[in-house]
């Protein structure tokens, strides 16, 4: 399936996940973003996400003690909210185990100019590096006898994070239009694609049942 | 094919170039050495097109009878490629295809011609293994061989490396020079090279161009850097290491490192890339989880905070621009002392140093060797008792190695530093440690000179 299929059926899917209130159906559409987890990524990637079910135990019991009301109400409502989350949540970690790259190259291959796509691209290759310098800042920063913890620092810690995580990223920016204009970036109004990214009968296909299932709720819903 | 004709340029106020006369021939093989500041990139850059609408300029550069400034960028940029110092900087997609196909892309070709162009380009940098892989998986050497295929893959005219193996061990720095090499002669293309460690390639270019100051000297060969022998006393001992472990994930990355060092001791770590070596200093501070023992001054560390650690270690980090932290050079230069309310005279490292005349000047602003000084100054500035280097000399002139190496050897301390030049490793270590797969490896001859 061609990502941007996929990232249409997430966009589709969260919108359901709100547009009813019913709870049966949030928990019917909760279970199936679950179950297509599973089946697709196995039982060891839920392992690794047990923080994510400890934490939506938590919105249900904070939410069942500090909401007024009387016990079914409660329930159902912080029942929803937990259905909602959940479903949210694996479904967009089922849709970042995509290659984000080939996510941009159909977004162009689609008729997005290629200037916004590169800059979603570089902006994919950027963010690891980010991470990756500002957690040698803060290293830095502990070799030089400073231990930002706790709120009173949060003032300290922007000052002394960001500047140089400004600096450095304004450099590597540099070499990057360097490195893009140096290789005609920008020489044609359109360029070619040498990786094949398809559209095919099955994307037209899912994007077409989709927005019918969407018009249907919507319809079923208001109407 | 390229005529510089009496060229000079300024940013600001001094003059970068100074009347600069060069012609560059077809199948030329050029060599540019010299410090520092002294105007090499600054020459890649104007040959490459890239100057334009920046500083000052006098004379002209001609590529085939018409000034470069005369040119769309683009239409000299499929000429005139350059490969820059750090290919983390010059890869833009994420995986290694879709970087060789990004110029031809922005090109134009067809699909065809495409394959054909990344078939041949990955042949010449003998890289065909990599055709498939995501960029963020690469080696070090390995992005340096995509980046300069994808350069290639435009069959320019001209090559300009400026630098292109300044983050690299010595063994990939000779695959690096070595696919240099064949790019010369495998193909109709000029190749002209900027490097510090000229001693690779002297041999192979037909030209030696060296800039002292902004100014060009064509010359028939270069000289070997001195430096200059260090004597101390070694004292007591300060370090105690015993069966040092580490591990990323399930991968062990230190397997059993013990070690003893005493003061005054210029301890030399070596080794490949991913041999340990940087994941070893990380141990020393306590930023890593580790098995085994790290005793300083006879106390564990274990258990300690880093900060707390910092104040009898100074870490050096490779890139100078994590590491500077305040508004001015000075403050700068204070910044740690203050922290650790300690006393130490900034003034005499600021003099010495030869960062007195940029005290109120901010830090970002100095050069790529100036900042590295300026690290230097601010934990020399508390005199630890154990000084960390994780490869301070990368992309450092012979100049500045030699003040470096003068300013942490002033006073008694236990230095470590991982590099990988074994000149300077020759010169100023008392004792080197290879490290291999998590390992120190007994060195039964030391042999690191380039081969023929």
């Amino acid at each position: 399936m061609n990502p941007v299929t996929k990232f249409l059926v997430l966009i589709i899917y969260c919108i359901l996940l709100f547009l009813f209130h019913n709870i049966f159906i949030i928990a019917f559409l909760c279970f199936l973003s679950l179950s297509i987890f599973w089946i697709t990524l196995g039982f060891s990637e839920f392992k690794k996400r047990r923080l994510i079910l400890t934490f939506s135990f938590f919105i249900l019991v904070i939410n069942f003690i500090f909401l007024k009301g009387n016990v079914s109400e409660k329930l159902e409502f912080s029942l929803r909210m937990v259905f909602r989350f959940l479903g949210i949540v694996f479904s967009g970690i089922l849709f970042s185990k995509n290659d984000p790259n080939e996510f941009a190259y159909s977004l162009m291959k689609l008729g997005v100019s290629y200037r916004y796509g590169f800059t979603l691209v570089l902006t994919f290759r950027l963010v690891p590096l980010f991470d990756f310098e500002s957690n040698i800042i803060r290293r830095a920063q502990r070799a030089r006898g400073i231990e930002l913890e706790g709120v009173k620092n949060i003032l300290n810690f922007a000052r002394y994070t960001f500047f140089p995580l400004l600096y450095s990223t304004l450099e590597r920016v540099d070499s990057f239009t360097q490195s893009m204009e140096g290789r005609c970036f920008g020489l044609y109004k359109k360029r070619t694609f040498y990786r094949e990214i398809n559209f095919d009968k099955k994307d037209y296909l899912i994007t077409t049942a989709m927005f019918i299932i969407l018009a249907f709720s919507i319809y079923w819903r208001y109407l | 094919m390229i005529k510089i004709e009496n060229f000079s340029f300024k940013y600001e106020k001094d003059w970068v170039l100074r009347d600069i006369t060069l012609e560059i021939k077809e199948e030329d093989f050029i060599l540019v050495a010299g410090n520092s500041g002294s105007g090499k990139s600054t020459l890649a850059l104007a040959v490459s097109g890239f100057l334009r609408g920046k500083g000052e300029k006098k004379g002209n550069i001609f590529f085939k009878g018409k000034n470069v400034d005369d040119y769309e960028l683009f239409d000299l940029a499929k000429n005139i490629g350059v490969v820059q110092q750090d290919p983390e900087n010059q890869i833009c997609t994420l995986n290694v295809t879709d970087e060789l196909s990004f110029a031809l892309e922005n090109m134009c070709l067809d699909k065809k011609e495409i394959e054909k162009r990344i078939t041949w380009a990955l042949s010449i940098v003998g890289a065909e293994n990599l055709k498939d892989r995501d960029t963020f998986s690469l080696s070090g050497g390995e992005k340096q061989k995509i980046a300069i295929a994808s350069i290639l893959a435009m069959k320019p005219e001209v090559i300009v490396f400026d630098e292109p193996t300044s983050n690299l061990d010595p063994k990939v720095t000779l695959e690096i020079f070595d696919v240099i090499k064949k790019i010369r002669k495998k193909s109709t293309i000029a190749v002209i090279v900027i490097e510090h460690k000229w001693e690779y390639i002297l041999k192979y270019v037909n030209k030696i161009v060296l800039m002292e100051n902004g100014r060009l000297k064509l010359v028939k060969t270069l000289q070997p850097p001195e430096y200059k022998k260090i004597k101390r006393r070694i004292g007591k001992r300060i370090l105690e290491i015993k069966n040092l472990e580490c591990s990323y994930g399930n991968k062990k990355v230190l397997n059993g490192i013990s070690l003893e060092a005493r003061e005054n001791e210029v301890i030399g770590i070596m080794g490949e890339n991913g041999s340990g070596k940087t994941t070893f200093l990380m141990c020393l501070m306590n930023y890593l989880d580790y098995s085994g023992k790290i005793f300083m001054n006879g106390k564990e560390i274990k258990n300690k905070k880093t900060s707390k650690i910092a104040e009898d270690v100074g870490f050096i980090f490779q890139n100078p621009n994590h590491q500077i932290f305040e508004s001015s050079v000075v403050k700068e230069a204070e910044f740690a002392l203050k922290n650790f309310k300690k006393q130490g005279d900034v003034e005499y490292l600021l003099e010495k140093s030869h960062l007195k005349k940029y005290e109120n000047k901010n830090p970002f602003r100095l050069s790529y060797g100036e900042k590295r000084r300026l690290n230097i100054v601010s934990i020399l500035s508390y005199s630890p008792k154990i000084i960390l280097l994780d490869e301070p000399f990368i992309g450092q002139d012979h100049e500045n190695v030699k003040r470096i190496m003068e300013m942490v050897l002033e006073k008694n301390n236990l230095i470590l530093m991982v590099l990988h030049d074994s000149k300077i490793a020759e010169n100023y270590c008392s004792r080197i440690l290879l490290f291999e797969d998590g390992k120190i490896k007994p060195i039964e001859k030391w042999n690191h000179e380039p081969r023929n």
